[in-house]
């Protein structure tokens, strides 16, 4: 019987690199679009019609929170994964784990490789 | 702020606005500093923002539809009234929009007009001469071509079996004004009228049943009436064609030229329709102020035919729509005040459903949720059941339509171009959103009077009544002066309607049956020939079984022919072209005992009045009051005015009482002369069959013109009722619909009543039980709960009863016979909305009166 995280997964990949970005540290929207763009070499760009829109659904969804203002940028707000956000992402991160251990099994990858 | 900061925060506005005003400063500083394309920036963030709330919508949708499952009987009553109101426009709409608003099927068809003739009397005919359309060709500057045009008749023969073909000889200018391109070959050039040249074009359709479509069609020749045709073009198969002198459109079999010679060359021989165009940018005024200066100066130039004469224009397509147009514009206002009503209906339901969730609500927004949040989810459940009521609706109307297509095929004009088609879905759509708006209006103003604070503190009894239950009265007058309104002007249409039905028409419709006129072939073309050809006719008909009376005539009461002319009478003069004008009839001796015609003075026509015997004529009292005044008639003697010269002076030997020859116009002066000493080009027949049935003896008559005239097609019969019902076709669509529309108001109107009077008795409960414990009998309290019901319907029906004389007055002209202020159904109408106050409020105050004290005080 799946809990009640399984039931939210997979994930859109967006969604999911937002949540890796946060996992990392605690960054305000700007940063984590140059984050997301850092870590997918540029591949993968949320722009701002975009993020923001995810943003408030996760927040809406308790998945985020939002930090009380940022002193050296009034106008940024910073963001934090939550706890039920955190097992959400480790969720995700073990199902593409899994599926990952399948593919080098059937020699779909090298072992250790990266795709 | 730059120029892209500009663009960001206005692209920003395609967000809600919860989210614009918490996102909206990092998203510009975000943009500050990366930088973009404008466009590309302006595409995301619309993008962004649409499909936010597109996500929102779906969101409240399927929450609403939910919510919606929960109370279905409340949601079948709210639909269907959506229904009702929606699908009752669509239908109307459809109608109006086939007649009406959709342009005639020709190229630029508001610059289509149509000349008129007015006499020295005042009479107007849409006809013309020849001579008439080449004298205002060569003077007019404001009309780009005019064509007379004439209906013609001819008798193709196929396989031995004669068929009636009904087409038009027009001037060749006829094809460039309407914009006709042929299927094949060409339209018919001013070459075509000459001597000697017997062209035709004729339709798809005859194309189609008698040639198969062959393409060698075109060249071939086609014989009408024996005489030979060469089909010179073939019409497209949707071509319609207009006959200004019926003003009407249609599918006509063929066209011929005009023939230059042997069309009566006179000025004065005025029978033919005239169709033309105005000029590019030319109005209809300035065409008119222009004929008006020409009329004048052909006074001038020919004071023997044109003295006194003038010649106007009118647009073609209001001819064509005559009365038609302002009767659908009643129908669709009167539709429109269905739907009004209904929404204020709906809108009623809603807000005491709502008021019902003032806790839910009240919670809700005290959790943040924005009164516009509230508002949207609001409109989203009254639009998601507008949608539903419409599709339903649309069924309906596609129904409704059907089921009135027969009725609606003789009631109106153009009636084979209505259909529902996209323009009707557009204005479905149009009606959901302003229903779903005015629905939704009253439920949310009773949202905005309640706050957190009075919703907790009245907990106990379902929110704070009065205010809301003010505006539910509101409603409810609104409601029953529009519906007071539309049962008058429906009633009025009605009692217009029954008095057109019953105008007496002078004559004993009972067991008459007439036949259409025929044109009387050319092989009778000699007078020997004609007379032999009319006795034998008769004859076959007067000893038909079961008829008593039989008549040839040139025409009958409520037919389409009718011909008339300027009267002489011997020893009179008229100066200034000021002969009075009649009607004129060619009848047999028994016409009058036929259609039971009151012989009032002198004698009918017997045998004897025939070719070679003394002319004699017979004429209506009306000839007698108005242009013999005094004289005595027996003695005078009258003769038509030809076009040319005039006929022999015949003496007046009887006179009948009047009969009318249409149902809106009183009875005119009237000449009769006998058909005998006459010979008219086109023939009908009146017989009196009282003991037969009416089918059998039409098949009987119709047996006997095969006989007579084996070239020509039998013609249809008709009987008295059925000319009547013809004639009144458009008045009973009118009616039909205007009854239908006046029921469903007071229906709603009904149930509206109930609703609001039933609302304030669950408001009172308390004092009711309070009243019953001080010892209030059941019958104070009854009247109490009527009182207060008769108070908000008298307001209704104060309100109702301005707009319905509003109303009144503006369809006066649809009336006929019965006052617009016909008192009787003013009066009854009003009794009659004070009796569904009653018998609304009647369940009600019946439970008002079972109000336990101690069950209404435990409320507190």
């Amino acid at each position: 019987m799946p809990n009640e995280i399984d039931v939210l997964l997979p994930l859109n990949p967006r969604t999911f690199y937002v949540l890796l970005c946060l996992a990392e540290e605690d960054r305000h929207g700007y940063a984590i679009s140059k984050a997301i763009e850092a870590i997918t070499d540029g591949a993968v760009r949320l722009t701002p019609g975009t993020l923001y829109p995810l943003i408030r659904q996760l927040l809406v969804d308790g998945w985020i929170v939002e930090l009380p203002e940022d002193a050296e940028d009034p106008r940024r707000r910073r963001y934090r994964l939550s706890a039920f956000g955190k097992r959400i992402a480790q969720a995700e991160a073990r199902r593409l784990d899994a599926l990952v251990r399948v593919a080098r099994s059937f020699h779909l990858l090298p072992a250790g490789s990266r795709a | 702020m730059n120029a892209l900061g500009v663009l960001a925060r206005a692209a920003l506005y395609a967000y809600p606005s919860d989210f614009r005003a918490h996102y909206a400063d990092q998203i510009l500083a975000d943009i500050a500093h990366d930088g973009a394309h404008p466009a590309a920036l302006l595409f995301d963030l619309l993008r962004g923002g649409i499909a936010m709330r597109f996500e929102g919508f779906l969101r409240n949708a399927s929450y609403a539809l939910r919510r919606l499952r929960a109370a279905p009987l409340f949601v079948a009553i709210v639909i269907l009234t959506f229904a009702l109101g929606i699908g009752a426009n669509v239908a109307v709409f459809s109608v109006l929009n086939g007649v009406v608003l959709r342009p005639l099927p020709f190229p630029n068809a508001s610059g289509l007009v149509i000349v008129q003739a007015h006499d020295p009397r005042g009479h107007t005919f849409p006809a013309i001469s020849v001579t008439d359309a080449s004298d205002l060709r060569t003077q007019t500057h404001t009309i780009a071509a005019i064509a007379a045009v004439s209906d013609d008749q001819g008798t193709l023969l196929v396989g031995g079996r004669p068929v009636s073909l009904y087409g038009l000889d027009v001037m060749p200018e006829y094809s460039t004004i309407l914009g006709i391109k042929p299927e094949l070959g060409r339209a018919l050039e001013p070459s075509d009228g000459r001597p000697g040249v017997h062209n035709i074009v004729i339709s798809y359709q005859i194309w189609q049943k008698y040639f198969a479509l062959r393409p060698s069609t075109l060249g071939s020749t086609l014989s009408l009436d024996g005489q030979s045709f060469r089909i010179v073009g073939i019409l497209r198969r949707n071509q319609t064609l207009a006959d200004p002198s019926q003003g009407s459109i249609g599918h006509g079999d063929f066209l011929k030229a005009l023939p230059e010679t042997g069309t009566a060359r006179s000025r004065g021989a005025r029978f033919l329709g005239a169709v033309a165009r105005l000029s590019p940018g030319v109005s209809l005024a300035n065409a008119n102020a222009e004929f008006k200066l020409i009329s004048n100066r052909l006074q001038r130039l020919y004071p023997d035919t044109d003295a006194h004469w003038t010649f106007s224009l009118v647009s073609f397509v209001g001819t064509v729509l005559g009365s038609a147009a302002s009767s659908l514009w009643i129908i669709f206002a009167a539709v429109v005040g269905v739907l009004l009503i209904a929404c204020a209906n709906i809108g009623n339901m809603l807000a005491a459903r709502w008021s019902s969730r003032d806790r839910e609500l009240a919670i809700r927004r005290a959790l943040g949720a924005s009164s516009r949040a509230i508002a949207g989810q609001l409109f989203i459940e009254t639009g998601v059941l507008a949608f539903i009521g419409a599709i339903i609706g649309i069924v309906l109307a596609f129904a409704a339509l059907h089921v009135l297509s027969g009725l609606m095929s003789t009631a109106l004009p153009r009636a084979s171009s209505v259909r529902i088609d996209a323009v009707s879905l557009l204005y479905a759509m149009g009606a959901v959103i302003i229903a779903t708006f005015l629905a939704g209006l009253s439920p949310l103003l009773s949202l905005r009077a309640n706050d957190l604070h009075s919703v907790l503190k009245s907990a106990g009894r379902g929110g704070d009544g009065s205010r809301r239950h003010r505006m539910r009265a509101v409603l409810v007058v609104l409601e029953v002066a529009l519906a007071l309104s539309l049962v008058i002007v429906s009633g009025l249409m009605l009692r217009g309607f029954v008095a057109l039905v019953h105008t007496p028409l002078g004559i004993r419709p009972e067991g008459v049956v007439v036949t259409e006129s025929v044109a009387v072939p050319q092989q009778y073309g000699s007078p020997a020939a004609r007379a032999t050809m009319q006795r034998a006719l008769l004859r076959r008909l007067r000893v038909l079984p079961g008829v008593e009376a039989a008549s040839l005539a040139l025409s009958y009461p409520l037919g389409d022919t009718r011909i008339g002319g300027s009267i002489d009478v011997f020893g009179r003069t008229y100066p200034n072209g000021g002969a009075p004008f009649a009607w004129t009839n060619d009848v047999s001796p028994e016409y009058f005992r036929a259609l039971g015609i009151p012989l009032v003075r002198g004698r009918a026509f017997t045998a004897s009045d025939a070719t070679g015997s003394a002319p004699v004529a017979i004429v209506n009292q009306a000839f007698v009051a108005r242009i013999l005044k005094g004289t005595d008639s027996l003695q005078a003697r009258i003769r038509l005015q030809g076009p040319g010269s005039a006929g022999a002076w015949a003496a007046i030997v009887g006179v009948v009482a009047n009969e009318r020859d249409s149902l809106t116009s009183a009875p005119e002066p009237e000449v009769y002369t006998p058909a005998a000493q006459a010979s008219p080009p086109y023939l009908s027949s009146v017989v009196y069959a009282p003991r037969v049935d009416v089918a059998v003896a039409g098949r009987e008559v119709q047996g006997a013109f095969a006989r007579t005239m084996p070239l020509v097609q039998p013609p249809a019969t008709y009987t008295m009722p059925q000319l009547v019902a013809i004639a009144t076709a458009q008045a009973r669509f009118a009616a039909i619909l205007l009854g239908l529309l006046a029921l469903i108001a007071l229906l709603l109107a009904l149930s509206g009543i109930f609703g609001v009077v039933s609302f304030s008795v669950t408001q009172r409960v308390r004092e009711f039980g309070v009243r019953t414990a001080l010892g209030a009998t059941a019958r104070d309290i009854v009247i109490d709960v009527l009182r207060r019901a008769f108070v908000t319907t008298a307001t209704g029906v104060a309100l109702g009863l301005v707009l319905a004389a509003i109303a009144a007055r503006a369809i006066a002209s649809q009336l006929g016979s019965i006052s617009p202020f016909d008192p009787a159904t003013f009066a009854t109408v009003v009794v009659l909305v004070f009796l569904c106050t009653a018998l609304a409020s009647l369940q009600p105050a019946m439970r008002a009166t079972r109000v336990q004290p101690a069950e209404a005080l435990r409320y507190e």
